[in-house]
């Protein structure tokens, strides 16, 4: 089997601060491979068994291979870096357009695409599913488990309401929910590995994409404006070493 | 050198649509002709089995009713058989003047190639200027798959629109609501999903008359489902609660208990931080946050929560942000109304204690 | 000035890491430096109070004005001088409010004490870092600089003291002395501070401090010692911080790794390779199979406990190390592989990590070898282990008899019929033994262990207390060190610069009526 998992690089959300106006500090923030994708390579790295592969593929800028080679490090097998000045500034539909040009020129037919449900950055979730109607392939979103069953796969989805197990054919796309793991770590000797593999690069002509495609001119919306609001709510500080005083304080609000 | 394929060469003055002159794709609207909104009408089982209208739509259709004064059309979609006709007067009620019924007994059940299909193919026969979908997991798993086969933008989980002629302008939250950005389609239809409890359930405004058209799915692309469970989370969706009190890593487990007889009591809810479901002491649906769900409750009590950016993002719809916390300076400050520095155990059952 | 009387019983003034609960009279929260001085002129005894995070009850009252400055608690400046860069704190700012300080370098508010320091600290790509890393992130500066804190990259980096620039004390008599390193040194091993009522002269102890190994008993002494020293590692005998420089130095990328071994003595006896390969860790860190055993049980309980994948089910012993990411890492990888095989592990039995969350997770595993034992303990006693379920022991030896200090600890433990795990800074010949306490019966038996032990340490050339201080529980083991006499000499600079016994009373030498 062919495991093709989209990753993205993100910075670490965790460490971004806000100041007294409102504005994000990203000094000294590092990049990170996207916890969310790290979810989908799991659940690949899991299906995987002998003679399988694992391809990680990503959109993004030169330091984008750095998330790849983390992907590589924790065991994928190969790892693509889809980049091009063209590619910037891309919304969900361009991003997906890229993408999937990818799958149609490179993928050779992978029997299973695996995105994270969101990204911790943007956090639209649109991305799996405009791949998918763009290959022409199901979708399965929320896809907390999956194994290889008959011709294809067997999954199961968490909607919050409803959990479904599903057969998915070969070459469906999901996006995978977080499940609960500790994250992987290399040893030594395979950091080393990883660190000796190539990372392939593919641009625009290389994926055959036009210039309308892409980037800021494919995209499909614009952000017309966009700024930091200071929140409107001005903090009170209360005392609450007192618990019976401060339960009385919160039912007064009732 | 002009523009030879067309004659005023106003193609190039266009906003930006992303299409070279004379590739049209075929599903393309026209945006002369486009006006009106459709919104797709998601279905729910209420507890005695008995199908409703998720409260999301009326409030999307109230807010239609808010921009637009009822100048243009509106049209509704909804999946589904016979069990739907109880359904029509209320639609009508709050706003809804055709609406469109993919009748199928098979689509009772949520499939997203089958529902994007069809939506497609009623876009393009009404050709609405916007389509609405609430930001709920199916939604948000629908919405984009439409967008793609329609070749048109789509924005995810907006707290905010507004209009202007026919150009919708989409606000959403990013990095705990600390910024915010306003996003316009530059293609027809204009999508967006909505998150729901942002806008107020507005009260009936209509007559309750209207037109349902049943439309013949021609789709067979149905999903194998070998299983399906329904999952009855104790508080309900949190995502619709008015009030919640919600747990983080600050509390003690025997707290659980407490807090769900507040919930009772003040007939809320209660939903919890990240670090509690990575805990195993609640599940995933009762998670604020990024990873989880977005709130929007009258009241949102937060108990030993310090207020992870991403858990921020998740409550950034609330009304009013009460946060029991014993370091004065976390962070749920930065969207509290009211911090009360204390033991959030203690606190917790005094006040269950007095109600 | 903030005064807090009637104090509870429960009051965290009153106690500390140690667990063992004081009582003062009074808590003040001075504001400023001239609130500090009104206290010192106005208090009979005065116990210094931070973050209370020490493990030897130096911070624990035994009566008296409890003085907390938790109102110091800010990063002043910034500047350079010959040597580097360096920090001008409060001392009730914490390693870890300092190192973030550092990594997100946001000047709002902080001054440049040299022209232009800021904006080259800000120039830099990778930012700083205050190397000294007492594996308590949350302990103040001031409490650093008293205990001359010094934790796993002292290896590299020695303790405090290397890193103390200058520091400004209020002393006894309420005057303010601001030193930098260079300013006052003794002549030979006497000393002269000044005064307001003008200088005092007095004789430093006569001992060798032993200075081979990481060492916290007792004054730090040597021949012209400069009187910066006299104050670092003092546990607030002669004078209240007020405010310190601390160098710090720019970061570089490091990676985190672990390797597995068959045995403890695979890992013993790899740390000492170690020095050997060429191969320079930040520092050196050890778990012996009782460690590794109790983690992997605490995990079966609760998978997350430790946010680490599994072990291999055949690690008996594992060392912790980090590493610069240079050009020279491969290379030193490969040095490493060599002497990591011939002491039975390989480069594939192992983890390692450089991002940010990654690194934090190798040190949550390491923090976790102590949450274990709260946990076993718990197990053992039934839903909750309240009182002290564990007895730390902090000798370091030189690293050739490490192996004959690791025998003994196993001799002596075991012959009390006691359990204990090893794990910590292997790479210092200063491991943390672990004695779990089940009962009051065991607390009894490991102070007997524990004297005989620090006797050992002793006698092999080591200190009966590497980092943690002596406070008020480790008077005896001083004593064993430099016998009355030492006491004695250590006393009569207490009576020179602090003739009341205003300052910590009961810390290092004990109480004057001794």
């Amino acid at each position: 089997m062919r495991y093709l998992v989209f990753v993205k690089q993100v910075p670490d959300t965790t460490l971004i601060e806000v100041d007294e106006q409102g504005n994000l500090r990203r000094e000294g923030v590092p990049s990170i491979l996207d916890p969310y994708s790290e979810h989908a390579l799991e659940l690949a790295l899991n299906l995987r068994s002998e003679g399988d592969s694992v391809t990680v593929v990503t959109m993004g800028p030169p330091q984008a291979t750095a998330a790849l080679r983390r992907c590589l490090e924790i065991g994928a097998d190969e790892a693509y870096l889809l980049s091009d000045r063209a590619f910037a500034g891309a919304d969900t539909y361009a991003t997906s357009r890229t993408l999937t040009a990818f799958v149609e020129k490179f993928g050779e037919c992978p029997d299973l695409i695996l995105f994270g449900k969101q990204a911790a950055d943007g956090d639209t979730a649109q991305v799996p599913a405009e791949v998918a109607e763009m290959l022409g392939a199901d979708q399965f979103y929320y896809v907390t488990k999956a194994e290889p069953s008959g011709e294809g796969f067997e999954v199961v989805q968490d909607y919050g309401d409803e959990v479904r197990t599903c057969r998915a054919p070969k070459g469906s796309v999901l996006s995978v929910s977080e499940g609960d793991i500790n994250r992987r770590l290399p040893s030594i000797e395979r950091y080393l590995q990883a660190s000796a593999m190539e990372i392939k690069v593919l641009d625009r002509i290389a994926l055959g994409l036009g210039n309308f495609s892409v980037g800021n001119k494919g995209s499909r919306t614009k952000i017309v404006r966009s700024g930091s609001v200071r929140s409107e709510r001005s903090c009170t500080v209360v005392d609450g070493s007192d618990p019976a005083k401060a339960a009385t304080l919160i039912r007064g609000l009732f | 050198m002009g523009c030879d394929s067309c004659s005023s060469g106003s193609c190039s003055t266009k906003p930006n649509d992303g299409l070279p002159p004379g590739m049209l794709q075929k599903y393309r609207l026209n945006i002369d002709r486009s006006d009106g909104f459709l919104v797709w009408i998601e279905t729910e089982r209420g507890p005695d089995g008995s199908i409703r209208v998720c409260d999301h739509c009326k409030e999307l259709l109230g807010k239609i009713r808010e921009m637009d004064q009822g100048r243009s059309r509106v049209w509704g979609a909804i999946f589904g058989h016979l069990e739907l006709k109880p359904l029509y007067g209320e639609l009508y009620s709050y706003g809804v003047e055709t609406l469109y019924e993919v009748h199928d007994k098979a689509l009772s059940t949520f499939h997203p190639e089958a529902y994007a299909d069809n939506l497609a193919q009623i876009i393009i026969r009404t050709e609405p200027a916007v389509v609405l979908f609430g930001a709920t997991p199916r939604g948000r798993e629908l919405a984009p798959r439409v967008a793609a086969r329609l070749e048109t933008g789509l924005t995810a989980d907006c707290t905010e629109l507004s209009l202007d002629d026919r150009v919708l302008s989409m606000t959403r939250p990013a990095f705990g609501g600390n910024v915010m950005a306003t996003i316009q389609s530059t293609t027809f239809p204009q999508m967006a999903t909505v998150r729901p409890g942002v806008f107020p359930v507005p009260e009936p405004f209509r007559e309750g008359k209207g037109t349902v058209i049943y439309w013949q799915s021609t789709c067979r692309n149905l999903k194998d489902i070998i299983a399906s469970e329904t999952k009855e989370s104790a508080g309900g969706d949190i995502s619709r609660a008015k009030v919640l009190i919600s747990l983080g890593a600050g509390v003690k487990k025997e707290s659980i208990a407490v807090a769900e007889s507040v919930a009772r009591k003040l007939g809320g809810s209660v939903s919890c931080s990240r670090k509690l479901v990575e805990k195993g002491w609640f599940d995933q649906s009762h998670q604020v946050g990024q990873s989880g769900r977005s709130v929007a409750p009258d009241v949102y009590l937060a108990f030993g929560i310090s207020g992870a950016i991403q858990h921020l993002a998740g409550i950034s719809s609330a009304k009013k942000v009460i946060a029991v916390n014993k370091d004065p300076d976390a962070r749920i400050a930065e969207v509290a109304d009211q911090l009360i520095v204390g033991d959030a155990d203690a606190i917790l059952r005094e006040l269950d204690a007095s109600l | 000035m903030i005064r807090l009387t009637d104090l509870p019983e429960d009051s965290p003034y009153t106690i500390d890491e140690c667990k063992i609960r004081g009582r003062a009279d009074e808590v003040l929260i001075p504001v400023s430096e001239a609130e500090v001085i009104e206290a010192v002129k106005g208090c009979a005894s005065i116990t210094i109070s931070g973050m209370r995070t020490g493990m030897c009850g130096g911070s624990v009252p035994y009566g008296g004005t409890v003085l907390s400055m938790e109102r110091f608690d800010r990063i002043l400046g910034v500047g350079k001088d010959a040597r580097g860069f360096f920090v001008r704190v409060q001392p009730y700012v914490t390693v870890r409010q300092l190192n973030d300080f550092l990594r997100k370098r946001v000047f709002d508010g902080i001054s440049d004490i040299t022209e232009g320091a800021a904006e080259e600290m800000k120039s830099h790509p990778e930012g700083f870092f205050y190397p000294v890393d007492p594996t308590e992130l949350n302990g103040s500066l001031g409490g650093n600089i008293a205990a001359n804190a010094s934790g796993p990259r002292t290896y590299k980096y020695g303790p405090t003291r290397n890193w103390v620039r200058r520091i400004r004390a209020v002393l006894s008599d309420g005057s303010v002395l601001d030193i930098a390193r260079g300013d006052i040194r003794a002549k030979g091993r006497t000393m002269e501070i000044p005064f307001s009522d003008g200088p005092r002269r007095f004789d430093l102890p006569t001992y060798q401090f032993n200075t081979e190994v990481k060492n916290t008993a007792g004054l730090f002494v040597e021949d012209d010692m400069d009187a910066v020293d006299l104050f670092v590692g003092s546990e607030g005998v002669f004078g209240i911080i007020t405010e310190a420089d601390l160098y710090v130095i720019p970061a570089y990328p490091l990676i985190s790794s672990i390797v597995f071994l068959p045995n403890d003595g695979d890992a013993y006896a790899l740390s000492r390779d170690f020095a050997g390969s060429g191969v320079t860790p930040e520092f050196l860190e050890f778990f012996d199979s009782g460690s590794l055993d109790l983690i992997r049980s605490s995990r079966r309980d609760d998978p997350r406990f430790t946010e680490m994948p599994d072990k291999p089910d055949n690690a008996g012993s594992a060392l912790f190390f980090d590493l610069p990411m240079d050009a020279s890492l491969k290379e030193n990888f490969g040095r490493l592989e060599h002497v990591i095989e011939k002491h039975g592990g390989s480069l594939r039995d192992s983890w390692c990590g450089y991002e940010l969350r990654d690194r934090q997770r190798f040190f949550a595993f390491r923090h976790a070898v102590p949450q274990s034992i709260f946990d076993y303990v718990a197990r053992l006693k039934g839903s909750s282990a309240p009182g002290i379920n564990k007895m730390g022991t902090d000798m370091s030896v030189p690293l050739e008899h490490l192996d004959e200090m690791m025998a003994a600890y196993d001799k002596v433990i075991t012959r009390y019929g006691l359990e204990y795990v090893i794990f910590g800074h292997i790479g210092n010949g200063h491991p943390h033994v672990e004695i779990i306490l089940k009962d009051m019966d065991d607390f009894e038996k490991a102070k007997k262990a524990y004297m005989e032990l620090a006797a050992k340490a002793v006698e092999l050339g080591g200190s009966p207390s590497a980092e943690h201080g002596i406070g008020k529980m480790k008077v005896d083991y001083v004593r064993m060190m430099y016998g009355d006499g030492g006491m004695e000499q250590m006393r009569a600079v207490k009576r020179a610069m602090d003739p009341g016994y205003l300052f910590n009373p009961g810390n290092v030498f004990g109480g004057e009526a001794e």
